[in-house]
């Protein structure tokens, strides 16, 4: 793939491409210029971007005691 | 693993359990779904610490413990219809501006924990998998393509959908309590 479709719906669907340097140098000036002139396109890039950041910070389950009883015990045997 | 196991001490084996079985569980009630995420994380950490020596190498020790939670859950078909990367409405369908997006984007709203799981719920089980293992965990693509064997090209075309399908549910999720 080295020519970038610029309409936004191929924009949209190369947002985690751009955002894990999976475009080429060439893809990724295409693909910046188009977010020059587009404000919609850099709305919905900046959603993943926080999208991702914000399931980051989702906190792990409670250990729950039984479950954390049964494993040590398992482990014991 | 093996040097964390040490001489399977209960008090090392406690300090591992503490530190990632949260982490085990969140991930197989959000990729399990309706199955019962204890004995798929009990079965798991029972395969670890019978063979801690097997951890590939290359992979961190949360990392493989969530593959093995993985092989412990029912396997999962690959997703016959993946979630579109916006609903279609959002792009003009014909003419000149075909694919563009038809009006301005307002920006998803922060939403809550609970929320943003109930999202990441409603994608299909291995969009969530690799979502949950790039951005809840934050494990790298080379690791993760150790972990389930798909290449990091792929791994990027799975995340992206797995992430468009998530804000798409929280967008819809918000138009319905407006």
């Amino acid at each position: 793939m080295s020519h970038l479709d610029v309409r936004c719906s191929s924009i949209a669907l190369l947002a985690t491409e751009y955002l894990e340097d999976g475009l080429s140098e060439r893809q990724r000036t295409s693909y910046e210029t188009h977010l020059v002139y587009c404000d919609a396109c850099v709305v919905f890039l900046d959603d993943i971007r926080e999208l991702a950041a914000r399931l980051r910070a989702l906190p792990p389950d409670p250990v729950d005691a039984v479950e954390r009883r049964a494993v040590l015990e398992a482990a014991r045997r | 693993m093996s040097d964390l196991v040490g001489d399977g001490s209960e008090a090392a084996v406690a300090a591992l359990v503490d530190e990632h079985h949260g982490a085990m569980s969140r991930f197989a009630r959000l990729v399990g779904r309706d199955q019962p995420a204890d004995d798929a994380v009990r079965r798991a950490w029972l395969a670890a610490l019978a063979r801690p020596d097997e951890q590939p190498e290359g992979t961190s020790v949360r990392g493989w413990l969530l593959a093995l939670v993985i092989d412990e859950l029912a396997p999962s078909p690959p997703p016959v219809d993946p979630p579109t990367i916006a609903p279609p409405a959002d792009f003009e369908g014909a003419g000149r501006w075909s694919g563009w997006w038809k009006d301005e984007l307002p920006a998803t709203p922060e939403p809550d924990p609970e929320l943003l799981e109930r999202a990441v719920g409603s994608i299909p089980p291995s969009l969530a998998a690799m979502l949950v293992l790039r951005d809840v965990e934050g494990i790298g693509a080379v690791e993760t393509a150790l972990l389930t064997g798909q290449a990091p090209e792929r791994q990027r075309v799975l995340l992206h959908h797995a992430r468009a399908g998530v804000r798409t549910a929280l967008r819809a999720s918000r138009e319905d309590r407006s």
